[in-house]
């Protein structure tokens, strides 16, 4: 059946919707998207470090997909060893001055606790906290080249949020969940 | 041979120059969606070699533009290495260049810097 695009283009925009991604995902494939994110946020007049900011939670959100996503589609063209590759949604807003980045993606149960557990602390924090959180969290000896960055990618995006990271987790069996995830930066008002 | 390196700057890569010789490293750009530890392999390795030798000086300059969150731990890491020697009386001076309305980048300088008790760790701020 015919996807009615005006329909869907429509619904992303009564949403605030400006950037929108489905599908796969590897890190070179992401680069193109991040460099279209970093235009459409410079030419939106914003400070330049707000906008570092924004591109900030994206660059750790859409890497947190590629770590954790569990669901993996064959791609035989991209990488001869690796031809599996995260598969995900993306998406970039903003109503006024206020940006949202949100991500979907399937997760292992292993790993949704993980996380849940991460954001449910990240959220109790007030700025100075999520700041001393993330200086422990870098003095601390992880050199597991697995856990690049030791989650400090969820202590960065909590930095960068003016408002408590919303999430979800959607049973889908076998256990697996749907992990959205929203994030929220908005502006100081001088 | 002394080692040198100079590797330009991609999108998404920092420039990266070594002069061993001159006892001078200095990293400039950005860094994010890379094999940040393969990109870093032989410049770590460069790093500790030297750190471990009978140097006289080593300066860092640091002006990167942004990172993410594992470049962040991959610079602090080569910090502590760098603090750990100048606490053995090393002349190690890292200066962190950051302009003037850039937050982020100046509160990792700050928090760097607070994470060191040895090195000469220098916040230069640039308008």
């Amino acid at each position: 059946m015919v996807l009615n695009m005006l329909e869907y283009t429509g619904s992303l925009k009564k949403r605030n919707i400006n950037i929108s991604y489905s599908g796969p995902m590897w890190e070179d494939g992401l680069k193109g998207i991040a460099e279209m994110v970093k235009s459409s946020l410079s030419s939106d007049e914003l400070p330049s470090s707000a906008a570092k900011s924004i591109f900030s939670v994206f660059i750790e959100q859409a890497t947190n997909m590629l770590m954790y996503s569990a669901e993996k589609e064959h791609y035989p063209k991209h990488d001869a060893e690796s031809s599996d590759v995260s598969t995900g949604m993306l998406v970039l807003g903003h109503k006024n001055l206020t940006y949202f980045i949100q991500t979907g993606n399937v997760v292992k149960s292993v790993n949704a606790e993980l996380i849940k557990g991460r954001l449910d602390y990240l959220n109790t924090l007030d700025k100075k906290g999520i700041r001393q959180f993330y200086r422990e969290q870098m003095r601390g000896e992880n050199d597991n080249p697995e856990s690049q960055g030791a989650g400090l990618g969820f202590i960065e995006i909590a930095k960068r949020a003016t408002a408590p990271i919303k999430y979800d987790f959607e049973p889908l069996g076998e256990g697996l969940f749907y992990f959205t995830m929203y994030v929220e930066i908005g502006q100081e008002v001088a | 041979m002394r080692f040198k390196l100079e590797r330009e700057k991609t999108k998404t890569t920092p420039y990266i120059l070594i002069d061993e010789e001159k006892g001078y490293m200095r990293f400039e750009g950005e860094c994010y969606l890379e094999d940040i530890i393969g990109f870093f392999k032989d410049i770590n390795e460069w790093l500790e070699n030297y750190l471990s030798s009978d140097f006289t000086k080593l300066t860092f300059d640091c002006a990167m533009e942004y990172f993410n969150s594992s470049t962040a731990k991959l610079l602090y890491n080569m910090l502590r290495s760098m603090d750990i020697h100048a606490k053995d009386g090393k002349n190690i001076v890292v200066n962190w260049i950051a302009a003037e309305d850039d937050d982020m980048l100046i509160e990792c300088g700050e928090d760097f810097k607070d994470e060191m008790e040895s090195l000469e760790f220098n916040l230069i701020i640039q308008n």
